[in-house]
């Protein structure tokens, strides 16, 4: 079942949160560190934000257990020199590792297209790890184009 | 600079990068850089030749998502070479004046997007020791 999310799933979403990113450092010691306390930060952020009618938070729960989310935003994300277009952004997404492969993923991103579809938004952007090979996979089956690459440098 | 800054994104739109520019997007990006220059986050240079801007680079100084570190982070928002020049070597000379700027702000760390499309301007980040970190995708809904 996909579901809005409520304030009593901050934890657990801080929690896959904190799985995400660790995952991501295992995969590329260049993705980004979580903070000592990033996972209540980011779970109070995204409590904050419950409310913001430009801001969905969706769980996927089986059994009476969130096993995954998503996170989107309706933003502006066209500088004002081009055409404008509502756009939608898909901030984060996870599905705990012994739920994948049924669909939940999928699920979430179509709820979430849903949502942003009732929002006038025709189109949305997410980032994906160049290294996640899996989830890269993922987002091309569901018809993913790519639009920019995305480079860091330390500057020490 | 406008013009440089236009023969980059008409170069761009001919690879079909979306969304398309308005019909007064100079205007627009003039604009805008009026507002990077007097915004003390941004910093901007520009190359001369024979008394023309033969490129620019912009940065700003950026927060990251709450609870990642570091906590802030420069943005290349732009660096544009006149594809007409004969300068080499001018993206490394604006962008090591620039990467000194953002060191003495306390930034780090830089990021930059380039298009799929644009194997010369990819390139070049890696020579610089940029590496691939994500994929920006999107799709129609």
């Amino acid at each position: 079942m996909i579901r809005t999310a409520v304030a009593s799933d901050a934890v657990v979403i801080g929690k896959m949160w904190e799985k995400l990113v660790t995952y991501h450092r295992r995969i590329d010691d260049d993705m980004p560190q979580a903070t000592a306390n990033g996972p209540e930060l980011y779970a109070r952020s995204l409590m904050n934000r419950l409310e913001d009618s430009h801001t969905r938070v969706l769980v996927a729960e089986v059994d009476g257990r969130v096993v995954g989310y998503v996170l989107g935003v309706v933003v502006d994300l066209v500088p004002e020199m081009f055409e404008h277009e509502a756009g939608g952004f898909l901030a984060d997404i996870y599905v705990e590792d012994a739920y994948r492969g049924r669909g939940i993923g999928r699920a979430l991103v179509e709820n979430l297209a849903a949502w942003f579809r009732t929002h006038g938004v025709n189109h949305f952007e997410w980032h994906v790890a160049a290294s996640n090979v899996e989830a890269l996979g993922f987002w091309r089956a569901l018809g993913g184009r790519d639009l920019m690459i995305r480079m860091r440098a330390n500057i020490e | 600079m406008v013009a440089l800054w236009h023969e980059k994104m008409m170069l761009q739109s001919q690879t079909g990068s979306r969304p398309a520019l308005l019909p007064d997007a100079q205007n627009r990006w003039a604009a805008a850089v009026t507002a990077w220059v007097d915004d003390s986050r941004c910093g901007l240079l520009v190359a001369e030749h024979n008394q023309a801007v033969v490129g620019f680079i912009i940065g700003c100084i950026e927060d990251n998502a709450p609870g990642l570190a570091p906590a802030r982070i420069g943005r290349i928002v732009d660096l544009v070479i006149d594809v007409h020049s004969d300068q080499s070597g001018l993206g490394r000379r604006l962008l090591d004046p620039l990467c000194a700027w953002f060191k003495a702000q306390e930034i780090h760390e830089i990021r930059v997007q380039v298009s799929p499309a644009n194997p010369v301007e990819q390139a070049f980040w890696r020579a610089s020791g940029a590496v691939e970190w994500f994929d920006v995708m999107w799709m129609r809904i």
